[in-house]
């Protein structure tokens, strides 16, 4: 498969032989980075599986109507966080469940996963990111696993850069004390 | 690469224990589920294609042309339908009666105008009876008025 600049897959899609073509590449090209940031947020493979499909369409609906202020990449993370946070909110919704046990309820349900395979102090680990609220949980994701940086994140969130430092560090001290404890 | 260190340096002086936990991912996918999700994305936005385009179609071709005979037919049936609003006279309500023609009338309008007839007839009949009865008996009526 051929390498394209995100610029040179705009271009691209903004013809109408190539758009089908353009956006194939699109997908191949970021479906891994939006899949595993959907994961650690929706925690499940087949409901991020749903959320990361909506995703992609959300994006090639809209895709149109992308302009390049924004980097292409940041434009999905922030269609797929938001489809994520829309989907918890759903499901809290279905199932009549507050935010704080739906946490727990995604935190019992990483143990049966047969998609998961972390050891004992992974698992801890995850069960800590759990307990964090929802925003906060999203910015460590973010900057942990995703090493991205914080004005990429600030595209992402629409949060001032200093925001998302404070609610990192609140984070990381939150899951120290967690992974600390016996 | 450089952002990546600084994450590591910043958590072991910040958090200690989280920095010696081994950063990996441990959740996994069924087998070749990003060979597979491509080809469902695209088939998902062809359908959309495909769906928008027959929609601008239909819309200018089919859907307009359409809904304005439909809304035309409507507004041409609202209008000559009209006059079954319209109430019968009691003449013409029992020319209906009379000729068998009140199959096509609602049932209650029927026995309503039906019932105020024949009522009617009674009245006139009970009157005739009472004047017979003081003619025949040679009873003047203005003294029982008066009395009255």
């Amino acid at each position: 498969m051929e390498h394209y600049s995100d610029d040179k897959l705009l271009i691209m899609f903004r013809e109408e032989n190539s758009r089908n073509y353009a956006y194939d590449l699109i997908v191949r090209k970021y479906q891994k980075r939006l899949y595993w940031h959907i994961r650690r947020i929706v925690i499940v493979h087949e409901d991020a599986d749903d959320v990361v499909q909506n995703t992609l369409v959300k994006a090639w609906k809209g895709l149109h109507k992308f302009k390049e202020e924004a980097k292409l990449y940041t434009w999905l993370y922030r269609i797929a966080t938001n489809e994520s946070i829309t989907f918890l909110n759903k499901k809290r919704k279905r199932f009549f469940i507050s935010v704080t046990d739906v946490e727990h309820e995604l935190s019992e349900s990483l143990e049966s996963d047969e998609n998961y395979s972390g050891d004992e102090i992974q698992l801890k680990l995850q069960k800590a990111i759990l307990s964090l609220p929802e925003k906060q949980r999203i910015v460590f994701n973010m900057k942990y696993y995703d090493e991205m940086k914080y004005d990429e994140m600030a595209e992402v969130l629409k949060t001032s850069v200093g925001a998302l430092k404070a609610s990192y560090h609140h984070a990381v001290k939150k899951i120290e004390n967690f992974v600390k404890e016996d | 690469m450089k952002n990546k260190n600084n994450i590591i340096e910043s958590l072991e002086k910040e958090a200690p224990f989280l920095a010696k936990i081994e950063k990996k991912n441990h959740f996994s996918t069924p087998k070749d589920y990003f060979e597979v999700l491509p080809q469902i994305i695209s088939s998902k936005n062809l359908n959309y294609n495909s769906l928008n385009i027959s929609l601008d179609k239909l819309s200018y071709r089919i859907f307009l042309p359409f809904a304005s005979v439909v809304t035309l037919l409507f507004v041409v049936f609202n209008w000559n339908t009209n006059t079954t609003e319209k109430e019968l006279t009691h003449e013409q309500l029992s020319e209906l009666i009379i000729n068998d023609n009140y199959l096509e009338i609602e049932d209650y309008l029927i026995y309503e105008t039906y019932a105020e007839i024949i009522e009617k007839e009674e009245i006139e009949t009970m009157e005739d009876e009472y004047i017979n009865y003081l003619v025949e008996n040679n009873i003047d009526i203005n003294l029982i008025i008066e009395e009255l």
